[in-house]
């Protein structure tokens, strides 16, 4: 799901709570309980998106390695070593493209 | 264009992730990948390199809807015309014709661009790498991009790079290409033109210089004389590249390569091979493309039977135009100068065929005039 489709589907999961708590008469202890639950639920909800935002920065190995130029010169050169000195392109190609 | 070094074209800026369009989105969320696994090996299992190629709306077509809507017909992922053309001179036998197929597909459909090969890395065509630490450019830039696919032809021509013509008069006053081919050229509009000059979002000079036909301007009487007769690069381009004979094939290695056997610098005035309401000249230049009976040989022998249907000399536009010109110094520079219009004689025997509406019969070569 996107970030967007996460933040949708919290944003109608409360509008339901909210509809139900009007709707249906409840002991007050339940409905304290209830509403701890669906906060928490809101949460793990939200939680995806609040990831997705960060993911750029925190505990994303993609992000981390590729803004460290020494660790990409490392493993760019490993797999140079790895390929050996195969030619990419033809030697036969003559003129202007 | 130097290549980049092979750590410099896969590094990204830190400061990506403060873009607040882009760089809240994890990097798996377009490439693939694991974000988790620390071993880089096991880590690209499954990326993408291209995320925005050939379909981009799941990626950037998620917010940018508007703009990935018309992108498949946008010449720059479609390809339309090279096919279109190629189609029209190949051999209309279904076995032929797909062999002629497979082998422009295989040769020439790798070049083309994508949302992220114009705003976020170099071409492919210059060994790709990113452009600026994954930063996304609002503008392409001009030499980075642009130029590194459209360099033989208009690159050379726009900054000045053919020996003694100097660079085109708007590149002095320091226009890049997208000042004057807008977004909405280059996303597509999602018409299914057989022509690039059929596009209708395209630049034409006079959305900026209407005002050369005003009573006051210098030379108003000269350009009415031929207005909607004879194209402005007539008189404003200067010669500029053309290219013969282009074959492709594989090496024994198995590797794709083109061979062209000669390039030259020409300028060439003809009669105007697509000629309609909104492209009314009848004179206009014309330069050599590199197409040939024999290109595909190397896969299907007489593959582009129909190969006189079009020109091998066609429209030009040249990008390097300059207010005076040899050809506009005087009007006897051009009245009567057989030298610049496109006779038989110009013509390779081969290609007569193909180019006999472009060729200029001798009596209409506008005449000397004695006033000059
Ligand atoms: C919005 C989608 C998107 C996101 C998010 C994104 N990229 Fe890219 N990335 C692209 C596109 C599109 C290209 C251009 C590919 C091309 O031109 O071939 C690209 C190019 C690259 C390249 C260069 C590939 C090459 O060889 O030229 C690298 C490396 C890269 N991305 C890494 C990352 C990393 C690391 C992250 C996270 C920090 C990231 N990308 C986030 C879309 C994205
Ligand atoms: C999560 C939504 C989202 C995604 C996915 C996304 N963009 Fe954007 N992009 C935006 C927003 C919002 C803006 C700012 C408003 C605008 O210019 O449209 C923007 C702006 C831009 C700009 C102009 C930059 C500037 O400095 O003004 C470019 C170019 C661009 N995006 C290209 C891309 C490309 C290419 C992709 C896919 C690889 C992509 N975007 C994916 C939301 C997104
Ligand atoms: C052939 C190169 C090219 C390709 C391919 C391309 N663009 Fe663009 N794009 C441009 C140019 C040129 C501009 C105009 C820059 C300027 O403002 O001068 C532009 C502008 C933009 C803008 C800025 C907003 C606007 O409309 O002016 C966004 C966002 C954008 N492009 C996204 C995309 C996306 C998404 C794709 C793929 C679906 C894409 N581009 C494909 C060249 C390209
Ligand atoms: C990856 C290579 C590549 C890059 C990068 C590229 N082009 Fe192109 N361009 C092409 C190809 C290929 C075609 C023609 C396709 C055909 O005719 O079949 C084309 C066609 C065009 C056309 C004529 C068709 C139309 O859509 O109007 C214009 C104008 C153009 N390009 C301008 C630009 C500009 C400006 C840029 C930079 C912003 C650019 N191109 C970047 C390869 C490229
Ligand atoms: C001063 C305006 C202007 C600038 C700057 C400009 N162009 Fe053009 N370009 C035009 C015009 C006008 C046409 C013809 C359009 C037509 O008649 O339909 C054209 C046509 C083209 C074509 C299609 C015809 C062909 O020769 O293949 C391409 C490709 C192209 N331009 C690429 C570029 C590139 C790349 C740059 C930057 C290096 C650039 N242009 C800069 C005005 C400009
Ligand atoms: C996007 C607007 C734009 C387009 C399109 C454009 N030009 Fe220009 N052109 C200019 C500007 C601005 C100047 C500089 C005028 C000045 O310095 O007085 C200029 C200068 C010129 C000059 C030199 C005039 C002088 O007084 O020195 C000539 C000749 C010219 N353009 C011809 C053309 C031709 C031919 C085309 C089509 C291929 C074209 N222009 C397309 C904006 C444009
Ligand atoms: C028959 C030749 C001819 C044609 C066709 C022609 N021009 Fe010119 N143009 C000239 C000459 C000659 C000058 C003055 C050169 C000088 O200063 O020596 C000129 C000057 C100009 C200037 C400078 C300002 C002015 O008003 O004098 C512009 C801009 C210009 N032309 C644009 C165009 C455009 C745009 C077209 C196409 C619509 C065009 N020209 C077609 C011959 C031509
Ligand atoms: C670079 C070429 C070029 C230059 C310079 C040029 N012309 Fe022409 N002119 C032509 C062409 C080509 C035609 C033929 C148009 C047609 O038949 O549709 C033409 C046609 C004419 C005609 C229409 C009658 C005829 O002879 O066919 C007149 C009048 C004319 N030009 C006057 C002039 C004058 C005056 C000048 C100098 C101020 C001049 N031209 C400069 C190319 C040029």
């Amino acid at each position: 799901m996107s970030r967007q489709g996460v933040m949708q589907a919290a944003g109608n999961a409360l509008a339901f709570a909210v509809q139900d708590q009007r709707r249906i008469k409840m002991k007050p202890i339940i409905k304290y309980g209830a509403s701890i639950v669906l906060t928490l639920a809101v949460f793990l909800l939200v939680l995806p998106a609040r990831h997705a935002a960060w993911s750029a920065q925190e505990e994303n190995h993609c992000f981390t390695c590729h803004t460290n130029a020494r660790k990409l010169i490392q493993i760019t050169r490993e797999i140079a070593k790895a390929r050996g000195d195969k030619p990419g392109a033809s030697a036969e190609t003559e003129g202007e493209g | 264009m130097e290549p980049l070094a092979p750590h410099e074209k896969i590094f990204v800026d830190s400061e990506f992730a403060e873009d607040e369009n882009h760089g809240a989105l994890g990097c798996h969320e377009c490439h693939g990948g694991n974000p988790k696994d620390p071993n880089w090996k096991t880590a690209h299992k499954g990326v993408i390199k291209d995320p925005s190629y050939p379909d981009p709306s799941s990626t950037c077509g998620t917010c940018h809807d508007d703009i990935a809507e018309n992108y498949e017909t946008s010449f720059h992922v479609s390809l339309a015309p090279s096919k279109k053309m190629i189609n029209m001179r190949a051999d209309p036998d279904k076995a032929v014709h797909s062999k002629v197929d497979a082998a422009r597909e295989s040769h020439c459909n790798a070049c083309h661009s994508s949302c992220g090969q114009c705003h976020i890395s170099r071409p492919e065509s210059v060994e790709g790498g990113l452009l600026d630490g994954h930063l996304f450019q609002k503008r392409p830039p001009m030499q980075e991009v642009c130029t590194a696919c459209h360099g033989s032809r208009i690159g050379k021509e726009y900054l000045g790079e053919i020996e003694g013509v100097p660079p085109d008069i708007h590149k002095q006053k320091y226009f890049k290409c997208d000042k004057c081919h807008k977004a909405d050229e280059m996303h597509g509009d999602g018409k299914d033109y057989a022509n690039r000059y059929d596009v209708e979002n395209g630049p034409k000079c006079l959305d900026c210089h209407k005002d050369i036909y005003d009573a006051k301007s210098e030379n108003a009487k000269n350009h009415w004389i031929h207005k909607d007769q004879v194209s402005c690069h007539v008189c404003h381009s200067m010669p500029y590249n053309n290219c013969t004979s282009c074959h492709v094939g594989k090496d024994k290695q198995g590797l794709k390569f083109y061979k062209i056997k000669g390039s030259f610098i020409d300028f060439k005035i003809g009669i105007n091979p697509l000629r309609t309401e909104k492209r009314p000249e009848r004179f206009v230049t014309v330069r050599h493309i590199p197409v040939d009976q024999g290109t595909f040989k190397f896969y299907v022998k007489n593959g582009l039977t129909n190969f006189d249907k079009l020109p091998t000399w066609k429209l030009a536009t040249p990008h390097n135009v300059r207010r005076k010109t040899p050809q506009n110094k005087t009007c006897n520079a051009c009245h009567g100068n057989e030298d610049l219009f496109l006779l038989k004689k110009d013509v390779k025997r081969e290609y007569l065929k193909a180019n006999k509406d472009v060729i200029v019969p001798p009596n209409l070569i506008p005449e000397k005039r004695r006033d000059d």
